[in-house]
């Protein structure tokens, strides 16, 4: 009798433990479907005087070396996409080329694992010119890629992400 | 022993015999020294009569042996009658006392019964209501009425609202990192610069050796 007991509760939590490794179970489908918010400011930097654009103020980061370097600074687009695990989201550039985000993962401690790269939007052959970007950015902390030529100055392209349910500060 | 104290202790009447009045007065006497009513002094004379008397030291003997009788007799009627009998007891005990002038037992029971239940009433109220201050949480000295309406009574202790109560978050690590990053055929570096809040912020900064491709 005891051991029919016992090994009923042994089927029990071996059950569960099972329902819990499974991928498809409710919560890897949570997972699954999570998504971030991403604003990607795309920046013209020039060392030649000029103005700096209002709204970079709010970008500390761009005031500090060696971004303060440059004497004027442009919007050129400001795109703002939703993210998908797993899911590619490619943005043209202004010298065309292409940037592609992707969400791998949001991290137990709630920072989110972003995947970038900057590609040909045409492969013919030539190598991609950012073949691979991993960054783990907290909400609201962008990530910053720099150095591409355009129109005598520098892109400066800032990714900063949210998570859809809040309000971007 | 004090129920039949009624029946031997009458005052005698003026018009007895001097002996016999003499006589009842002492046997009134005998009874409160039976029932232990004297004073020490009244109590040390009486003992010293009964010692030289045969017929004192007979009539305290009659009365032990009466007061035994009564006890055991009690002591019966408790043990024996059940509560049907003993209300009929009590019922017929009731209707010959009808017409005398005594005070029925029952209803004195009942009215102080009706005093002890008001007592009784009373302290459960003061209880609950002591409970009720003890167990409210509060300081006791703010009445709702309504949803939205408090009455605070101020001639009371002061009381001290915490407004910023101390929240604790726990914030994920701040800023950002590259873990891992492939330049192709590019040269480049990865850095840091520091955000508003002086977290670190990641930059990869790419050498671009290409025409542009517009």
């Amino acid at each position: 009798m005891k051991s029919r007991a016992l090994r009923s509760l042994r089927s029990i939590v071996m059950g569960a433990a099972l329902l819990t490794l499974l991928p498809s179970g409710p919560l890897a489908s949570a997972q699954r479907g999570r998504s971030v918010n991403a604003e990607v400011t795309i920046v013209l930097a020039k060392q030649a005087e000029g103005t700096i654009a209002p709204e970079l103020t709010e970008l500390a980061a761009l005031q500090r070396a060696p971004f303060n370097a440059f004497r004027s600074m442009e919007i050129l687009d400001r795109p703002r996409v939703s993210l998908r695990e797993d899911q590619d989201v490619d943005i043209r550039l202004p010298n065309g080329r292409q940037l592609r985000l992707k969400l791998h993962a949001i991290t137990p401690d709630g920072r989110y694992r972003v995947g970038a790269s900057i590609n040909r939007p045409n492969p013919d052959g030539e190598s991609d010119y950012l073949p691979l970007l991993r960054v783990v950015a907290s909400a609201g902390d962008p990530f910053i890629v720099a150095g591409q030529s355009h129109n005598g100055g520098t892109l400066v392209i800032v990714v900063r992400l949210a998570p859809q349910t809040n309000k971007r500060r | 022993m004090t129920a039949d104290k009624n029946t031997h202790a009458e005052s005698a009447p003026d018009e007895l015999d001097p002996t016999l009045k003499k006589a009842l007065e002492f046997d009134e006497k005998l009874q409160r020294f039976y029932d232990d009513e004297l004073s020490d002094a009244e109590r040390t004379i009486v003992l010293r009569e009964v010692e030289a008397t045969e017929e004192h030291q007979l009539r305290l003997d009659q009365m032990s042996r009466l007061g035994d009788l009564l006890r055991f007799s009690a002591n019966e009627l408790n043990a024996d009658v059940s509560s049907e009998q003993a209300d009929d007891l009590f019922a017929t005990i009731s209707e010959n006392l009808v017409n005398t002038n005594v005070v029925r037992l029952d209803a004195a029971r009942a009215e102080r019964k009706r005093h002890t239940g008001y007592v009784v009433g009373a302290f459960a109220i003061a209880a609950a209501f002591a409970l009720f201050m003890m167990f409210r949480g509060g300081d006791g000295t703010e009445v709702a009425q309504g949803d939205d309406a408090t009455v605070t009574d101020e001639t009371s202790a002061p009381v001290v609202t915490i407004e910023d109560e101390p929240v604790v978050e726990i914030h994920a690590a701040a800023g950002s990192e590259v873990e891992e990053v492939d330049f192709g055929a590019n040269t480049g570096t990865v850095f840091e610069v520091e955000g508003a809040a002086g977290q670190p912020l990641a930059v990869v900064w790419i050498v671009d050796s290409e025409e542009e491709v517009l």
